[in-house]
């Protein structure tokens, strides 16, 4: 969806989705000098208005947060990964590695 | 979903509107589903924490819930669907990808950094590989959300066949591997397509859910009844409760989009009631004798 389609989804003005973009905290596909909007991005930018409108932070605030959000869901998709890596193993290799994660 | 907001959101029923407001907070930071993706239950707890939140926070609407004038029923949210289904949808390769939390891991050439290819950061493997050529299209939204096979015209070479998967999105890419350029080191790039869907006449898509008015007539409206009501994989019966009126909702379960990791999401139904096209004199005198007696007021509570 494009910038304008996006911001009537959220129901907010198209100035403050140009600040979230300025901050980085979306990055939409730039094509022909437009933008365009996954819906990733909207779910990502119901998570901002969460954070800034019901949550109360400012925007130095929602700063830090979507950036730990990033790593923590990036951690978390990477160990999910991990995990279903492990558990196609032959159970003396899965008893192996759980063994070493143990002990560490 | 009958429950007393203020046990949700742990307040006396004396609370002032900052103690909601802080009660709110300290709970949504626990269970907002972003910030807790591991948290299955997160969603639910936290549905029910901004419904609870959405009546006690409004000072008018928390008058009016005291007063039992509604009830957490009413204030019901809408589905939403979170940042984690999307950072979590069996990929850490998004634009947002982070690898600074395993920069401790080792050198940046081990194993953990391959899982990322943060945007504009692929310099170093396409070295020996081809350069990846760029392609967009468009699909129909009906293509997009059942899936479909289609050609394609590359820049040379002849066209190509690509399946469109089931629950295609707006703005996904495909790739297909060894498509685009050829390489130093015999590897070829990819042919990465940027799929738009074009939107539909009376579908909308919402993540895995799809939404659409359904106009039913006033007979359907007040006495209810079996409605035929489209869904992208074909028609659905429907029974009409009596007396609907425009704006509920109906959910059709599993009726949506098929999902990435099996199941389907739901399609969301508004009714919208339609009189018939032309005026109708019987109609018209029905309703006169009707409303004598019975008039009411659909516009109270908006003030003057």
């Amino acid at each position: 969806m494009n910038r304008l389609e996006f911001c009537e989804y959220l129901h907010v003005e198209q100035g403050i989705v140009d600040v979230w973009v300025a901050q980085a905290w979306l990055i939409p596909d730039i094509s022909g000098g437009e933008a365009f909007f996954r819906d990733s991005d909207l779910a990502r930018a119901r998570l901002i208005l969460d954070l800034s409108e019901r949550m109360g932070l400012n925007e130095p605030g929602v700063d830090v947060v979507m950036d730990l959000v990033d790593q923590l869901h990036s951690l978390h998709a990477v160990l999910t990964n991990i995990i279903s890596a492990i558990e196609v193993q032959e159970p003396d290799v899965k008893i192996s590695i759980l063994r070493h994660a143990r002990e560490r | 979903m009958s429950r007393d907001p203020y046990e949700i959101l742990g307040v006396a029923r004396d609370a002032t509107q900052k103690d909601v407001q802080s009660a709110f907070r300290k709970l949504a930071k626990k269970y907002h589903p972003d910030l807790n993706p591991g948290d299955t239950k997160a969603e639910a707890r936290f549905k029910e924490i901004s419904t609870a939140n959405e009546i006690l926070g409004d000072e008018e609407k928390r008058k009016r819930f005291d007063r039992g004038e509604i009830d957490m029923d009413g204030t019901e949210q809408a589905p939403r669907s979170y940042y984690r289904d999307y950072a979590n949808a069996g990929s850490s390769r998004s634009a947002y990808g982070d690898a600074k939390g395993f920069s401790n891991f080792g050198d940046p050439e081990d194993i953990f950094s391959s899982f990322f290819s943060r945007r504009g950061g692929d310099g170093a493997s396409s070295r020996a590989k081809g350069q990846d050529r760029q392609y967009s299209m468009e699909v129909d939204f009906i293509d997009a959300v059942t899936g479909t096979k289609t050609q394609i015209k590359l820049a040379e070479g002849p066209a190509l066949d690509i399946q469109i998967p089931p629950g295609t999105r707006d703005g996904q890419t495909l790739r297909l591997r060894g498509k685009g350029d050829a390489g130093f080191g015999g590897q070829k790039g990819d042919a990465l397509i940027d799929i738009h869907v074009r939107p539909h006449r009376f579908y909308t898509r919402d993540g895995d859910d799809i939404r659409l008015d359904l106009p039913i007539s006033l007979g359907e409206a007040v006495l209810g009844g079996k409605i035929r009501v489209p869904t992208p994989s074909g028609p659905v019966s429907v029974t009409l409760p009596a007396h609907s009126n425009s704006g509920k909702v109906l959910r059709l379960k599993g009726k949506g989009v098929p999902k990435v990791k099996g199941g389907s999401g739901d399609v969301y139904v508004t009714l919208k009631v339609t009189l018939p096209e032309k005026s109708d004199t019987e109609l018209s005198d029905f309703i006169t004798q009707w409303q004598a007696a019975h008039s009411y007021d659909p516009r109270k509570g908006m003030g003057e």
